[in-house]
């Protein structure tokens, strides 16, 4: 008899385990299919994914990013004194720097007021830090922590002071996925600041530089000449840093971007004002 | 050392899993070839424990790491989710004509299944969502998971005591 019962349990369980593995099965292909579809409970898994798993993963790797930022640090105090030196120099640079900014930017002011003009400043939506970055096998992602609580939506231009970093892709309550743009699926529009010659640039598939994939009238820049974002594609604002062309092919250019992927940690959400 | 004694070999491997996943969704600033080796390293366990820890509860551990990969990496659901579910079901039905394979096969089978998945991947993620992989990176996973696979199933077949 409990001979009888166990046979029974254990063949129970054997089919209970195999229709459960039946359902993960289903499910993978529905997840799947779903997610081509943009359904909304694909995009809520992400939604958790990015909100709940980031979060719990950044907690058991903490022991790597705290050891990362120890040797960090101790470089930092290696280096000090060599460092001082240097800002030194830089803030004694930087003092010129000031007087003049603070002259032009007063008569920039009046000539402002005698033109009527309006200024097309960009507005600052949010400055958030980086919780995440993609190691850039697939593609070149950040994760930022602001979200759809911070008004942070899908398209919107991501700055840092240097310039130009990406677009948000993907914004969840807590947290946004950025697309950054040495990605070779971005599209960035931009300009040259000596002739206003407007082309595409893509990331290249290494990452490290950004590459032409459509020039107007094929009107190459110059080399050296700077990029900025030309305001075509309604995402990015006008006039933001993106590269600087280093060298000039038949069929296209290329240009390195200024912002270094390897060091973000804040970036800002804006948009056009 | 009390808590190790209590722990198999199954856990041990599980906790690695957990650790090493964190890692590589977190790759903050961290130095490339260190990411791609526990991205390798990653591969190689998530094998190593389908073939010789298999049970059907990895079913549902490897969904929950193709997800999270997937979610984390691409923003997609989709490559790593299907290779490893159909992995499993694969060693699932064929691990029993290895079992009078001798070790020096076993580590040449399971290197090579790495390169396979790690192509499927990429061959998926580029099918379903045009996302392309450089050479540079891909040479790069090939001779990483060369180097690291031996220490690796050396560190493993340590664990594999703890019974």
């Amino acid at each position: 008899m409990i001979k009888n019962n166990r046979i029974k349990v254990s063949s129970r369980n054997k089919s209970f385990s195999g229709f459960f593995i039946s359902l993960l099965f289903l499910l993978t292909f529905i997840l799947i299919f779903f997610n081509k579809t943009d359904n909304f409970l694909a995009s809520s898994i992400k939604n958790f994914g990015i909100d709940v798993i980031s979060p719990i993963t950044r907690v058991i790797s903490s022991p790597i990013t705290i050891t990362k930022n120890i040797r960090l640090t101790f470089n930092n105090f290696r280096n000090l004194e060599s460092q001082n030196l240097k800002l030194r120099e830089e803030v004694i640079r930087l003092k010129k720097w000031q007087t003049l900014a603070i002259k032009n930017s007063r008569e920039n002011r009046v000539f402002k007021r005698l033109l009527n003009s309006t200024s097309h400043n960009i507005d600052i939506i949010k400055t958030a830090s980086v919780v995440n970055q993609s190691p850039g096998i697939y593609t070149k992602l950040i994760t930022i922590n602001a979200g759809l609580n911070y008004n942070v939506n899908k398209d919107m231009a991501v700055i840092n002071e240097k310039g130009l970093v990406g677009k948000t892709i993907y914004s969840s309550n807590l947290n946004s996925k950025v697309l950054l743009i040495n990605d070779p699926s971005s599209s960035i529009p931009v300009k040259t600041l000596s002739d206003n010659s407007y082309s595409i640039l893509k990331g290249s598939s290494d990452g490290k530089f950004l590459v032409s994939s459509f020039t107007q009238d094929n009107k190459m820049p110059r080399l050296g000449d700077l990029l900025v974002t030309s305001g075509n594609a309604k995402i990015f604002p006008r006039d933001i840093l993106v590269a600087k062309v280093i060298r000039i092919n038949q069929d296209n250019f290329i240009a390195i971007p200024y912002v270094d992927f390897n060091n973000l940690n804040y970036v800002q959400v804006v948009k056009s004002k | 050392m009390r808590l190790i004694s209590h722990l198999n070999a199954y856990y041990i491997y599980n906790l690695l899993l957990i650790f090493i996943f964190s890692i590589i969704v977190n790759s903050n600033n961290l130095f490339s070839l260190i990411y791609i080796s526990l991205y390798c390293l990653f591969h190689l366990l998530i094998i190593y424990l389908g073939i010789y820890y298999y049970r059907r509860s990895l079913y549902f551990i490897y969904f929950l790491y193709g997800l999270g990969l997937d979610i984390l990496w691409l923003n997609e659901i989709g490559p790593h989710l299907m290779v490893f579910m159909f992995m499993l079901f694969f060693f699932h039905l064929s691990t029993k004509y290895w079992y009078n394979f001798n070790s020096y096969k076993i580590y040449i089978i399971i290197l090579i299944l790495q390169f396979i998945i790690i192509n499927l991947e990429i061959m998926f993620s580029y099918l379903l969502f045009q996302y392309s992989i450089s050479l540079n990176y891909f040479l790069q996973i090939f001779f990483i998971s060369a180097l690291v696979s031996l220490p690796a199933f050396l560190f493993f077949s340590y664990i594999d005591k703890f019974k």
